[in-house]
């Protein structure tokens, strides 16, 4: 509930003190809503408080007691069961008949309370009003039309019906709590009706104090005056008397009350104003302040006018507009009758067409000018009563009429030939023409969106019903001049003023509708149509021709120039025309030029000073001495002597227009032909600004012809971005012309267009709809600039899903505007939340984290986010909530940063700042810390569109080497990316997998052994390796050889299985190993299980330095891509991929195979690496952690560990799993992130790689990082060697005796016979377990 | 008499080799502050080759500050090993004879002296024994061995004057008193 609504709500009220008390006290907050909620943009309404609270007080008064009555029911024989209505009497006045209600209670299930609320209106005593279900069937059932209708009022006969008045009941008809079938009181199909001088009943139904039909009395009945028994209308009480005629009453000014007597069904009227006493100036003394200020716009002339007549304006009842109208439209020769508006001719007051009169075509009924389906349809709306507006009428002459709006017609209204009509519009006779214009003027004015009635508002167009608009306002500015103001109209305008309280300005000012209502859109010729009418000329000050349309002062130097434009909309021959400089004040034109040639309709002619830049230079068409002005100088165009156009005033030699480019305003499409006048540039020209030159060569302008172009002026309505947009991905107005006005964010020459956002003022209050949008002008040039208001018209499209406008051509300038851009936020709230904004300039509230640069190379696209993304089931185990929380979460936290360059493989790349090379990378876990930009979505993403260079951060840098702690032995794991050697003596290329040429090998070989020299492990397992087994010019070979090489000495050597190949598959595992450091102990093992897809390796190594032992397996299971699977290996839709079971299944072999295989289970220091193509959380690996086995990456890096990049999201595929007995030597465990961050442009392929990519380093020389491991491995425990150094001596002996003595806990490893129990006599046995002779320490 | 003798006899005759270790203290009365020395012996060693029990005494009362005077030949160094630690019980000993020759004698040596510190005042024992009892022989054998009684001590406060010279007063006060009874 806004203000406005309470400020409605108070305004029916009856609290008028708490009303008065609250509206002064919240003034300004009131005048700040109203204006908010008055619609049209630019008109401020005020509406001054104490004249509200003044009208308010006319209507909230409490309706007396006793005043209103119940006095009959129908439930009528037409189809439909209708009519359906009750009969209401008036017994005393109510000044305000909202006050009452009536309510139906149906079936005898109670009361249904206060259904239907009457109008706001008077009435008077002795008056009848009907209240039906519809007004078709009462109409045609009756003779006459209801006055109200409700759907509540559809009654069966069997239902009761209370009348409220100030929330209580104080008439009722039936019983609320009891069905009236077979009641005394049913109605079906009859009627019921009170006997007269009874009730009210209050809520206590007298059944007495009716009398009834019967039951199906009316059936097969068509009109109650057919009826046997007819529904005894208004025979209730005395109606106000209807009287024959009778000598009408005055015609206003000396009775205070006008008799109702003077016709029809009249009630009595009352006057509220003394027209005698009228002061112009002080009833418009606001109005006339302002204009003489200067302050006379459109705008606010019409906002004080709106003010001025909507205070007093006393809403008077429809019934009272009858006894107004015999006043105010009395025949001047005649006061008995009164003058009917279309026909001319005079008829007698009492033929008004009320009630049972109303079937008489022939008389009088009230015409609504402005019709009433156009915005007020019905008695609730102030301006169904207003009487400058209602005429008397002929009642068929009205029914022509119809709702038309007002145009020349063609044909003359038989009935009235006075008058012409034609299908669309409706012409009155030249004698009213004005006074028809004048009425529409006032409705517009008088009622702007603060009544009940909607903001009426005149168009220079034809309406239709339903709108609050009528049609055609310059057609009715040509009447206004064509039939000024006579006396009748001005006694009329008295007379309402004495009856409504308020007057129509445009009697009493007619000047003022100049001010208010601009016919500079109208045509300048005598009116289109058949009937001109006597449409005076309108001077015009010159045809629309050839113009000066731009102007160039420079400052500093002489860029100068000046541009004409052909509005004529025809080309001209430019023969005869000629170019004067008055330089100076003088008043004779130092310098002239010719010109010639001819301009097509809408080009431009530029003439430029010979020493302007070259930019300026590239746009003129001559160069010229007329351009040697500096500010103060004066210019005329002349055809054939005479003046066509000029800038600036003659003789005057002032600066006025000094380093400045003023461009003319696009509406201006004729000269000024007054050189000697005062000349101010701010008229008929925009600023662009100091040293502005890039507007020259094109004028938006209009050429002549068209009228004013559909795409309107600066500032005339347009539609709402947020319109256009919807709040939905597609548009709801897709593929219709629109005309928008907003403020340029963001011109993008690659996107061929440019965003247009909506200022802030006119942004609707529903955040679902966007309040930008993108316009395609198809051209990269002439795009407009950011900050400027344009306006331009084009049609909407979708184009694939991004919602824009196709501009039909560039856009006017309307000025500059700033935008501040919209703070959002990732994830977003849902996965179309971006679309509220698309078009928008945004920004974000947090820094931006790199999240994928996987197509960073192939589109110029960086993927950002809130935040690294994490893959699902790296972090959760598959198919938990939270698993599937985090995936939904990653979708919501993703936006991607475009570079706008269509172009595949673009060169440069132009992210990071500085453009993407070798040296200069962008890295997932990089940051993005400033990011302005318009959101966009294209190719199925939404995106940002940067209005500034976004700023670039590497906050997640590149590291020389591993940072691992270190032990006694470390080994590393590197899954190498297809390493293939071709046949290892420089052919063989392309391989089956790996490098396609001599070269690519060669980046591939150079960056590899960098990484793995940099790694430094003691044991480095290997995937991917091209599977040619083990000769000199295998691959395995030939890598070790170059590690070696380039090391200088050789360190390395690689395990050897013995065979030709492992497995079958193309790529093998590897190892390669420290000989120095450790040896191998007992053959390789190879398991060559079908299980797996590429056979494990494993190998026992023994440290040099500590003989201590370590199995190392390594492995590559079956990847993630669903090639072949079928069953149990598809896709279980978990976040596993394919071939899961597959994995679970080679997890488990390997589990078994390591526990069961001899030469493997002897040593309880194993270690499992490689890619085994899980992530952390899932199946496979955990296959492992339940069963002896330690996730090292786990229990050293946590839950951010990666070793890979997938869709934007992190994980490791990759893996240290240890024995638990191998686990506690575990020094540390990490990920070396040169490859999964970085980008895959920078890897060693050659195609689409641009030079600055490759450089021989460390970094992505393969998109797995490689995993190390340093372990601390400790010999196996000697027995007997109680002090734990290794031996056993005699402080090993010291040791047990001296622990025995003290009775400490001894492990029974010391229980050396096996008696079970530790005492001196296995102290005894540690004799033949000495180390040295003579048990000897060292 | 008779009884004695012949469990003697018996003793001799079932085991003719097992260990006799005794404890005596060096005084049997102390005030608190005093050195109390406490010497265990062996007898019937030669074969025992390895043995560890404990002295038993309440380490509360007494704090230890040596060992000293083993006669078990150079028993501290290679390739005898004897060893000595508190423990809850009050002090284990531990000795192994890594040549496995035996202790060599018969005759009642010394195993070792111990001199402790009397704290507190009280009726204290030393005892021999405790649960992890071993002696192993030449043979390998588990040897039975047997421990002297107790040796009780008393520790009186070094405040207190001692109850025998009460009593020496007052007999000389009532000799005193006799004598002048006859006198008169």
């Amino acid at each position: 509930m806004n203000f406005y609504d309470v400020f409605l709500f108070l305004y029916q009220s009856t609290e008028l003190d708490k009303f008065i008390a609250l509206t002064l006290a919240w003034e300004s907050k009131l005048t700040n809503t109203i204006q908010h909620f008055v619609k049209g943009r630019t008109m401020k309404t005020k509406l001054t408080l104490l004249s509200v609270a003044v009208l308010a007080s006319m209507q909230a008064v409490a309706a007396p007691a006793d005043s209103i009555v119940l006095t009959g029911v129908i439930d009528g024989p037409l189809t439909g069961g209708i009519p359906k209505a009750v009969e209401l009497y008036v017994a005393q006045d109510i000044e305000d008949l909202s006050q009452c209600g009536v309510g139906f209670a149906n079936n005898g299930d109670g009361t249904d309370g206060q259904e239907f609320t009457f109008p706001a209106q008077a009435v008077s005593a002795g008056t009848f009003l009907y209240l039906a279900s519809e007004s078709a069937g009462f109409t045609s059932f009756f003779g006459f039309a209801p006055d109200f209708t409700s759907g509540y009022a559809a009654i069966n006969g069997d239902d009761a019906i209370e009348l409220f008045c100030d929330g209580a009941v104080v008439d009722t008809f039936g019983e609320v709590n009891v069905d009236g079938t077979g009641q005394a009181w049913d109605y079906l199909d009859g009627w019921a009706y009170r006997v007269a001088n009874t009730g009210p009943d209050g809520d206590a139904f007298a059944l007495a104090s009716w009398t009834f039909s019967g039951t199906n009395a009316l059936d097969g009945i068509s009109s109650n005056a057919s009826a046997g028994n007819p529904f005894p209308l208004k025979s209730f009480g005395p109606e106000t008397d209807p009287g024959d005629g009778g000598d009408g009453g005055d015609t206003g000014g000396e009775d205070d009350v006008i008799d109702g007597s003077v016709c029809f069904n009249c009630p009595d009227l009352s006057k509220v104003a003394d027209a005698t006493l009228f002061n112009d100036s002080e009833y418009y003394g606001q109005v006339l302040t302002a204009i003489s200020n200067g302050s006379d716009s459109a705008g606010e002339v019409k906002a004080l006018l709106n003010d001025t007549i909507s205070v007093d304006h006393r809403v008077l009842s429809y019934a009272q507009v009858w006894t107004a109208l015999t006043v105010t439209d009395e025949d001047p020769q005649n006061s008995n009758n009164v003058t009917l508006l279309y026909k001319g001719t005079s008829l007698a007051k009492s033929s008004n067409g009320s009630g049972s009169q109303s079937s008489n075509p022939d008389n009088w009924n009230r015409e609504h000018v402005w019709p009433k389906s156009h915005g007020f349809n019905s008695q609730s709306f102030e301006a169904y009563t207003d009487i400058h507006h209602l005429r008397p009428t002929d009642i068929s002459v009205n029914a022509s009429r119809g709702n038309l709006d007002f145009d020349a017609s063609d044909a003359p209204l038989s009935e009235a030939p006075q008058n012409r009509v034609d299908s669309d519009s409706f012409e009155p006779r030249d004698a009213v023409k004005g006074d028809v214009a004048r009425m529409m003027f006032y409705m517009d004015t008088r009622y702007e969106g603060a009544d009940v009635t909607p903001d009426l508002q005149l168009v220079d167009r034809l309406t239709g019903p339903g709108e609050p608009a009528l049609g055609k306002l310059c057609r009715l500015i040509e009447w206004h001049n064509a039939d000024p103001v006579d006396s009748i109209e001005q006694d009329r305008n008295s007379a309402i003023y004495e009856f409504q309280g308020n007057r129509n300005p445009f009697i009493d000012h007619p000047e003022w509708v100049e001010l208010v209502y601009s016919a500079e859109n109208c045509d300048s010729d005598n009116g289109g149509g058949d009937n001109g009418g006597g449409d005076p000329d309108e001077p015009t000050p010159g045809e629309a021709g050839l113009i000066f349309s731009e102007y160039v002062e420079g400052a500093g130097g002489n860029n100068k120039a000046i541009e004409l434009f052909n509005a004529s909309g025809e080309s001209l021959d430019l023969a005869g025309y000629q170019v004067l400089l008055y330089a100076n004040g003088s008043t004779n034109a130092g310098n002239r030029l010719d010109l010639q040639g001819a301009l097509a309709p809408g080009a431009v002619y530029v003439i430029a000073n010979s020493g302007s830049n070259a930019e300026i230079l590239a746009v003129a068409d001559t160069t010229a001495t007329v351009t040697y002005f500096n500010g103060n100088d004066v210019l005329e165009l002349r055809k054939n002597g005479q003046l066509v156009d000029s800038f600036g005033q003659v003789g005057n030699s002032q600066t006025f227009a000094a380093d400045v480019t003023l461009v003319r305003k696009a509406e201006i499409v004729s000269g000024d032909t007054d050189s000697s006048d005062a000349f101010d540039y701010n008229q008929e020209w925009l600023n662009l600004g100091t040293n502005v030159f890039s507007d020259l060569g094109s004028h938006n302008g209009d050429t002549g012809g068209e009228p004013g172009g559909d795409i309107g002026l600066c500032g005339d309505e347009a539609t709402l971005i947020s319109a256009i947009q919807g709040n939905g991905a597609a548009s709801p107005m897709q593929d219709q012309s629109k005309v928008i006005e907003g403020i340029v964010t963001n011109a993008v020459p690659n996107l061929r267009g440019y965003f247009v956002q909506e200022e802030s003022s006119q942004w609707d209050n529903d955040n679902t709809t966007s309040e930008g949008i993108f316009v395609y002008q198809g051209s990269d040039a002439n795009l407009p600039a950011v900050g400027s208001v344009v306006r331009v018209k084009g049609s909407v499209t979708e184009f694939f899903s991004r919602t824009q406008l196709t501009a039909d051509a560039e856009p006017l300038n309307c000025g500059t505007a700033t935008v501040e851009p919209l703070t959002i936020s990732l994830p977003f709230e849902d996965t179309a939340q971006p679309e509220s904004f698309e078009g928008m300039l945004v920004n974000f509230s947090h820094v931006l984290t790199v999240n994928d640069n996987y197509n960073l190379g192939r589109y110029g696209d960086v993927g950002l986010g809130n935040g690294r993304n994490y893959i699902p089931t790296n972090v959760h185990v598959p198919g938990t909530a939270e698993a599937i929380a985090l995936a939904e979460r990653n979708k919501r936290n993703r936006i991607t940063l475009d570079d706008t360059i269509s172009a595949q493989n673009p060169n440069p790349v132009i992210y990071p700042t500085g453009g993407l090379s070798a040296q200069n990378t962008l890295r997932t876990g990089d940051s993005v810390t400033a990011l302005v930009g318009n959101m966009d979505y294209s190719f199925n993403a939404y995106r940002i569109i940067p209005a500034q260079d976004p700023t670039f951060v590497h906050s997640n840098a590149r590291t020389e080497r591993p940072e691992l702690a270190q032990g006694n032995v470390t080994v590393a794991s590197l899954n190498v990316l297809n390493f293939f050697n071709g046949d290892g003596q420089g052919n063989g290329f392309p391989t089956a997998r790996g490098a396609d040429d001599l070269n690519e090998y060669q980046r591939q070989l150079d960056k590899l052994v960098l990484a793995l020299a940099a790694m430094d492990a003691d044991v480095i397992g290997l995937m991917e390796i091209e599977n040619d087994g083990y000769g000199q010019s295998s691959a395995i070979a030939q890598l070790t050889a170059a590690l070696n090489n380039y090391l200088g000495e050789a360190h390395y050597a690689y395990v050897n299985p013995g065979v030709s190949q492992i497995g079958s598959d193309e790529i093998a595992v590897g190892l390669l190993y420290k000989p120095a450091v450790v040896s191998l102990q007992g053959a390789s093992r190879l398991n060559n299980s079908s299980v797996f897809s590429r056979p494990p390796l494993a190998q026992r190594f023994a440290l040099a330095e500590n003989g201590a032992e370590l199995t190392v397996v390594v492995n590559h299971f079956k990847s993630k891509g669903c090639g072949g699977a079928s069953g149990a290996d598809s896709d279980q839709g978990d976040g596993q991929g394919c071939y899961n079971a597959r994995r679970m299944a080679q997890s488990e072999a390997l589990i078994d195979w390591l526990a069961q295989d001899e030469e493997l289970s002897a040593n309880p220091n194993q270690l499992v690496i490689g890619d085994l193509n899980a992530y952390a959380k899932e199946d496979p690996i955990r296959a492992f952690t339940g069963n002896g086995f330690t996730n090292l990456m786990e229990t050293h890096v946590g839950a951010q560990a990666y070793t890979y990049a997938f869709g934007g999201e992190m994980g490791y595929l990759d893996h240290a799993i240890g024995s638990d007995a191998l686990a506690e030597q575990v020094v540390d465990a990490m990920a070396w992130h040169i490859n999964a961050d970085e980008p895959r442009a920078l890897d060693y392929d050659t195609q689409y790689n641009h030079p600055q990519f490759y450089a021989a380093n460390t970094y992505r020389v393969s998109d797995h990082d490689p995993v190390l491991v340093s372990l601390n491995l400790l010999p196996p425990p000697v027995p007997g060697d109680f002090d734990g150094d290794g031996d056993v001596d005699r402080l090993d002996m010291t040791g047990l005796l001296r622990a025995l003595a003290a009775k400490q806990d001894i492990d029974m490893s010391f229980d050396l016979n096996q008696d079970g129990i530790v005492n001196v006599r296995d102290a005894q046995m540690l004799r033949q377990l000495c180390t040295r002779t003579g048990c000897a320490t060292e | 008499m008779k009884k004695l003798i012949a469990l003697m006899g018996l003793l001799m005759s079932l085991n003719v080799q097992a260990a006799i270790i005794n404890v005596t203290t060096d005084q049997t009365n102390y005030q608190v502050g005093d050195e109390v020395t406490v010497t265990v012996t062996g007898e019937n060693l030669a074969d025992i080759t390895s043995f560890q029990f404990d002295l038993l005494f309440d380490n509360s009362a007494f704090a230890y500050v040596s060992t000293f005077g083993s006669e078990l030949g150079d028993a501290f160094s290679w390739p005898w090993m004897l060893t000595d630690e508190a423990n809850a019980l009050g002090r284990g000993l531990a000795f192994v004879d890594w040549d496995f020759t035996g202790i060599g004698s018969n005759a009642v040596q010394t195993i070792a002296k111990f001199s402790f510190t009397a704290v507190k005042s009280g009726v204290f024992g030393f005892g021999l024994g405790g649960p992890d009892t071993v002696f192993g022989d030449i043979n390998n054998q588990d040897v039975q061995a047997s421990f002297g009684s107790l040796s009780s001590v008393n520790v009186a406060d070094a405040s207190v004057v001692s109850e025998p010279s009460v009593l020496a007063l007052m007999l000389l006060a009532l000799m005193g008193l006799a004598g002048v009874r006859r006198r008169a």
